[in-house]
């Protein structure tokens, strides 16, 4: 009946149609455009990292000298009740706080390139050296010497200072060997941070140098410092007459006869010799130090490298500093040429040992395995950027890729390109964060700079792999981050995944993560800091957003747009399918009414309409929604976005939800038309 | 002769009882109505508020640039001559003509130099362009004496800035540089810093050494925004249309001339360019979808009053001319789409859409294709044969 109805007046019927294909077509482009405007905010979102970088302070940084109870977490009660957070509770607060999305624990550790030279701070330019950031690897030496002098400390008991001068170094990185050359150098028992130093029967470890004998010594090599200074420059050519701040590097020489100051002053330039020194700390520092005072833990000890200490409470505490029973030796005494010395049975260690890890040591670089390059605070913070090639992408972070970035400084020194390749040797984790000072140049503000610790055979992974670089980035020359997030441009930068060896030696060892990131949600910074703020926890992370908040205002604008077109979109189907049915069930109801009035069931008649209505209302529908999708792919054509492709599947399902919609709105209008009263009509 | 007695005054009253007769439609007409003006209103308030939202992020973004060497390193160990400085902020004109108004496109140029003073003892001198170019005077408080300002620092002057706590006899200091530049000279104490360093002077960048006798010196580094990132690709122009500062690359080399520049522009460029990219898809959805809200109340105009053909012709049959049932029929749907309109634009308000001449304009272009919808409608009922349409099923 109704099939006939709409056969005869097809008109009708198409127009009717075409309405409900109009109202959903304007659905289904509005949802496809909430659809993508959300992928774009995605996008957007994508492009901004939040992050929050804790401040490293120690804890007399943190709390000062007042005094208070130290709780088991290492926080300060003080006398007035108020608990000053250790790092250690910070973790535990950032644990429950709003708008974290992630920790980026990142792990530093050391590998050896065998194709590459290390880039020491000086191997550029030796008027960028700063010792800091040649520690433990770089610097490590081994040199012949001649001892000239052994002195007591004037102000510390039992620690002697020795006065060597050079023989020859047997082996030290190219970047030392500079014309300006000390004749003598220093080597003292004093290790900084400990009252005193000597061995278990109370004698100072190292009293056997002899005046006039020669040694051969290994250990960190610091050479003469790098000053920034004023100096006249004469005009030339276009130049007028100026002052120069330029570095100096202040050796003896210079010292005496351009500075013309006494060579005997306290503060007279030396080349310095430090022995290896495990750093661990000690139970009595343990007592006052939480772990997390330390942004990095040196390596579990290594028994043929470091000078090992213990404490001895007898009397006076003292804190014993001594060479390891199965120790490499830190020196040797040697007659006549020490290359003769090294073909000795006792020089053999230093031949088949010592010699070769040194060299090791320098073909060397740190790598830091990360999740999110940009998230590094100094990137962040605009001291470092991509200058060739490109960023680690988030599949290559989760695949754990063998690409990796490299400072453009140190591809320029080893001939390095986006696309080479750069083998990488792996060893365990471990680092240690010194103190620097760089000099005139920050006007002596110091900083924290954390340093790998000297690869030795027995932390070596066994894992060499291949990483392809990717992109070059530009970093500070002298990285001086006051919280030890920052980092020179020897640094490789590798996805975290692609070593998960170093990963794991990294929690078997318990090594603290290191220039950590927290990621927080973007637009989140207040809200994050309030609630630490609240949990007395104030002004303890740094935070960054690369410009996030001057772009949130057309987020902002960019999110109501989505939820407006999607909702106008609705409230059209709404509206037009309204319109459909009501015309739809006007055209009918009469007839409908006829049926019923020749017997028809309501049933029968329900089902003769909706047999009618339905195919009609698909038709619509899908015509709709492939004019919707025609539509609104056009329009993306047009705007050339690749993010902004019609989503076929959405605007099906949006299609099959509004045919679920309108069939079941129209079989309870046709129920309610085909059960509505028979004489009701003349009441009308 | 209904409408000689009654006459054009009546219609409205007809078309209002007419309306009353049938609520339910009328009022589903009516928000037809509403929500093509509203539909107008909006999409054209989306975009005008997308615009809006970008050229305030275009006007509150910050593009940083820093200085290097060519090769884009060395950025904190320039040796950068302070000429450098002088020609961002525009004073090099002479020098070359291409660094003229220079500081159209650069602002807030941030250089320093630190020169140790052998007295005050353990003292650095610092000179400063301006406050932000220390990060050491991040929290720190300036107090000028009246007659100076911030401004000072970035001209000759031989004036300083002095810790808080430190001790000045009269309005002067004298200081000394340190070895080998042994000079000393007086300057004039024109402001305190309270917060920060209590080791370090503050003087004018570009304090001559001597009275009278201006002298270069180099910096370590240097950092500057670009003037108006609205025009930052022009900024950009001017910046390396000049020999002195380049774009950096890897592989270029140095001329002892060209300095390069990183300009942090990518996450800025990148998120313009999809903030643009949705603001062009906002535009041309709206007019695709206003015309499908034009054809959605066209075909509801129509359909709705195609219901009442029997009635047309009840009313030609009762003598009513073609003319006055167009009229009323117009008139009645003129009634609901104003109505609905009104509510529309009342919901437009009331949700904080923009309300202007260009959303009017397509809200009065949905309006019109409502009404058109009706006019086709009453026209073909009004224009046909009485038998036939009182034949027609309904």
């Amino acid at each position: 009946m109704f099939h006939k109805q709409n056969a005869r007046q097809p008109a009708a019927a198409a127009l009717l149609a075409l309405l409900l294909a109009l109202a959903s077509a304007f659905s289904c482009i509005g949802l496809s455009s909430w659809a993508s405007f959300q992928k774009q905010l995605a996008e957007l979102d994508s492009h901004y990292t939040t992050v929050a970088y804790p401040a490293n302070r120690g804890h007399f940084q943190l709390f000062g000298p007042g005094g208070g109870i130290v709780l088991e977490d290492g926080s300060l009660q003080t006398d007035d009740g108020t608990i000053l957070p250790s790092n250690q509770r910070i973790n535990q607060i950032v644990g429950n706080a709003p708008g974290v999305l992630r920790w980026d624990a990142n792990v530093l550790t050391a590998a050896h390139t065998p194709n590459q030279k290390g880039f020491s701070s000086g191997a550029a330019d030796p008027m960028n050296y700063i010792d800091v950031y040649d520690l433990h690897r770089y610097s490590q030496s081994v040199m012949a010497v001649r001892c000239l002098a052994v002195e007591e400390q004037p102000y510390v008991d039992g620690v002697y200072v020795y006065k060597f001068e050079w023989v020859e170094p047997v082996c030290r990185m190219d970047a030392y060997d500079l014309p300006e050359q000390g004749k003598t150098f220093r080597f003292d028992t004093l290790i900084t941070g400990s009252p005193a130093s000597m061995d278990e029967e109370g004698d100072t470890p190292f009293p056997s140098f002899e005046v006039g004998k020669t040694y051969l010594m290994r250990g960190d090599f610091v050479d003469f410092e790098i000053w920034q200074e004023m100096q006249l420059v004469e005009a030339a050519g276009d130049e007028p007459e100026r002052i120069e701040l330029g570095p100096v590097r202040r050796t003896a020489d210079y010292w005496e006869n351009v500075l013309q100051l006494d060579p005997d002053r306290p503060d007279a330039p030396e080349q310095r010799l430090y022995f290896f020194y495990n750093w661990m700390p000690t139970k009595y520092e343990a007592d006052y130090l939480t772990s997390d005072d330390f942004v990095g833990h040196p390596y579990p000890f290594v028994p043929n490298f470091y000078l090992a200490n213990k404490m001895v409470t007898t009397g006076d505490f003292k804190i014993i500093i001594y060479p390891p029973e199965d120790s490499w030796p830190f020196y040797a005494e040697y007659e006549g040429d020490w290359r003769d010395f090294l073909n000795t049975e006792e020089g053999k260690v230093w031949r088949d040992e010592i010699i070769p890890n040194c060299e090791l040591n320098h073909d060397s670089v740190p790598v830091l395995f990360t999740d999110n390059v940009q998230g590094l605070s100094q990137f962040c913070k605009e001291e470092s950027a991509l200058l060739e090639g490109r960023f680690i992408t988030q599949e290559e972070y989760d695949t754990g890729a063998a690409v990796c970035m490299v400072g453009a400084d140190y591809a320029l020194y080893n001939g390095l390109q986006v696309g080479d390749t750069l083998t990488l040797d792996l060893y365990r984790p471990a680092y240690e964060t010194q103190s620097g000072l760089a000099y005139q140049y920050t006007n002596q503000d110091s900083f924290l700079y954390t340093v790998c610790m000297p690869m030795v055979e027995e932390n070596r992974l066994d894992v060499t792999r291949d990483y392809t670089i990717v992109g070059l980035y530009t970093a500070p020359v002298w990285p001086v981050d006051p919280d030890g997030h920052g980092f020179r441009g020897d640094t490789v930068l590798a996805p975290k995944a692609s070593a998960p060896e170093v990963v794991e030696a990294a929690e078997e060892d318990k090594v603290t993560p290191l220039l950590n990131t927290l990621v927080l949600k973007n637009g989140s910074i207040e809200e994050f800091e309030a609630y630490m703020a609240e949990n007395g926890a104030a002004d303890r992370f740094r935070y960054y957003d690369y410009g996030y908040s001057e772009m949130k205002d057309s987020i902002e604008a960019m999110k109501s747009s989505a939820l407006r077109l999607a909702a106008l979109g609705g409230a059209a189907f709404l509206i037009g399918g309204l319109v459909f049915l009501l015309a739809s069930f006007a055209r009918m109801s009469a007839s409908a009414r006829g049926l019923r009035l020749l017997g028809a069931s309501p049933r029968k008649v329900t089902g003769e309409m909706l047999s009618a209505l339905l195919p009609l209302t698909a038709a619509g529908v899908i015509l709709g929604g492939v004019l919707g999708g025609l539509l609104y792919g056009r329009v993306c054509e047009i705007v050339l976005s690749q993010t902004l492709t019609p989503d076929w599947l959405m605007i099906a399902a949006c299609a099959a939800l509004q045919l679920l919609v309108l069939c079941a709105v129209a079989a309870c209008w046709a129920a309610l038309t085909a059960r509505r009263g028979l004489m009701r009509r003349k009441r009308e | 002769m209904v409408e000689k007695k009654r006459g054009l005054g009546y219609l409205p009253l007809l078309s209002l009882r007419v309306l009353l007769r049938r609520p339910g439609v009328s009022l589903l007409l009516a928000v037809v109505a509403a929500l093509g003006v509203y539909a107008g209103c909006g999409l054209h308030s989306l975009a005008v508020q997308q615009q809006r939202a970008i050229e305030d992020t275009v006007q509150n973004t910050v593009i940083h640039c820093t200085v290097t060497d060519v090769r884009g390193m060395n950025a904190d160990n320039l040796n950068l001559m302070s000429s450098y400085v002088e020609m961002l902020l525009g004073r090099k004109a002479y020098r070359d003509p291409s660094l003229a108004d220079m500081d159209q496109a650069v602002a807030n140029v941030k250089a320093k130099a630190d020169w140790e003073l052998s007295w005050p003892y353990e003292t650095t001198l610092c000179r400063l362009l301006s406050q932000a170019s220390d990060s050491r005077l991040d929290s720190a408080q300036i107090s000028f004496e009246p007659g100076w300002s911030e401004e000072d620092l970035l001209w000759g002057e031989m004036v300083c800035l002095v810790p808080e706590g430190m001790d000045i006899e009269g309005d002067c200091l004298d200081i000394v540089a340190a070895p080998p530049m042994d000079v000393s000279m007086s300057l004039r104490v024109v402001g305190r810093i309270s917060g920060g360093p209590d080791n370090v002077i503050y003087c004018p960048f570009f304090m001559p050494w001597e009275e009278g006798i201006s002298m270069a010196f180099s910096i370590p580094s240097c950092t500057f925004d670009i003037r108006d990132t609205a025009r930052l690709e022009e900024c950009k122009e001017k910046l390396f249309s000049t020999p002195f500062f380049a774009v950096p690359s890897v592989n270029a080399t140095p001329d002892g001339l060209a300095v390069g520049v990183l300009v942090h522009d990518e996450v800025y460029l990148k998120s313009l360019e999809e903030l643009n990219s949705n603001l062009d898809m906002l535009r041309i959805l709206q007019p695709l979808l206003l015309v499908l809200m034009g054809g959605i109340s066209f075909f509801a105009g129509f359909l709705v009053n195609r219901r009442r053909q029997r009635e047309f012709a009840v009313m030609r049959c009762l003598g009513m001319r073609r003319g006055a049932i167009f009229g009323q029929v117009l008139g009645e749907q003129l009634a609901l789409g104003l109505a609905g309109g009104a509510l529309g634009l009342c919901a437009a308000l009331a949700t904080g859409l923009e309300v202007r001449s260009g959303g009017l304009a397509f809200s009065g272009a949905v309006i019109g294709m409502f009404l058109l919808g009706a006019a086709v409608c009453a026209g073909v009922a009004a224009s046909g044969s009485v038998m036939k349409l009182m034949k027609t099923e309904e």
